[in-house]
């Protein structure tokens, strides 16, 4: 990916089950899933706790927080993001 | 048989259900002719294994004020105590065919501690598509293979 596709602003809506409206918000290119999985966490006033993780996902595959948007978006302007609740016990 | 409101919420809820499956390869199926208002029927497949199917009931008692019960099935409508119908899942007992987890009517019997606190069943948002997310996630990111 080129530096000038790099600086392009991507659309970014992630939903969450739990919550009644999607997080909505423009991204750079090389901004980190871990970025966007923060913001949308704030917005959904939701937070990491000992029994459970969060992590985003796209078209069903577990986004890791180091992977940038542009990685994930390639050309495309906009990107939709699914927020999962991993609840890890049982 | 639950009641009215619940039948309703469930009925405006499950539009999403249908969307979220739609789009990973599953299914919700209601059949209306046949149980109640308070049951629903999805396919799932684990993302790592998309030739196994897997298919479980979730039954409602109150929408959205209670969790539901979650069970694995031999098929719509089929039998609930078959242990090949079950994935391997950490928290997914085939044995005692329940999964125990803070999701589920199941799991809330079983720890009364998940009834407050971070655990506690929230009726905010989506919880009809809260749980199928929760049933799809867990295939695809814990799946182990089918129990025999």
């Amino acid at each position: 990916m080129s530096e000038k596709e790099q600086q392009h602003d991507i659309q970014v809506t992630v939903t969450f089950p739990l919550a009644p409206q999607p997080f909505h918000g423009n991204f750079g290119a090389p901004s980190t899933v871990g970025q966007v999985r923060a913001a949308a966490m704030t917005k959904f006033g939701v937070h990491e706790e000992p029994s459970s993780v969060y992590y985003l996902t796209h078209n069903g595959e577990r986004l890791p927080d180091e992977r940038t948007l542009g990685d994930i978006a390639d050309h495309a302007s906009g990107l939709k993001l699914r927020l999962v609740k991993d609840l890890v016990q049982g | 048989m639950i009641d009215e409101e619940s039948r309703l919420n469930l009925e405006a809820d499950r539009v999403a259900v249908y969307e979220f499956l739609a789009q990973l390869g599953g299914e919700l199926v209601h059949r209306a002719d046949v149980d109640d208002g308070s049951l629903y029927w999805v396919r799932l497949r684990p993302r790592s294994a998309p030739e196994e199917t897997y298919v479980a009931r979730i039954g409602w008692s109150r929408y959205p004020q209670a969790a539901p019960s979650v069970k694995f099935a031999d098929g719509v409508g089929g039998s609930l105590t078959v242990t090949r119908a079950w994935p391997v899942i950490a928290a997914y007992r085939a044995a005692s065919f329940d999964i125990c987890k803070p999701f589920t009517a199941e799991g809330f019997a079983l720890h009364a501690e998940w009834r407050t606190g971070p655990q506690a069943w929230s009726m905010s948002g989506n919880p009809f598509l809260w749980v199928v997310s929760q049933l799809q996630d867990d295939l695809n990111h814990r799946y182990q293979g089918r129990s025999q």
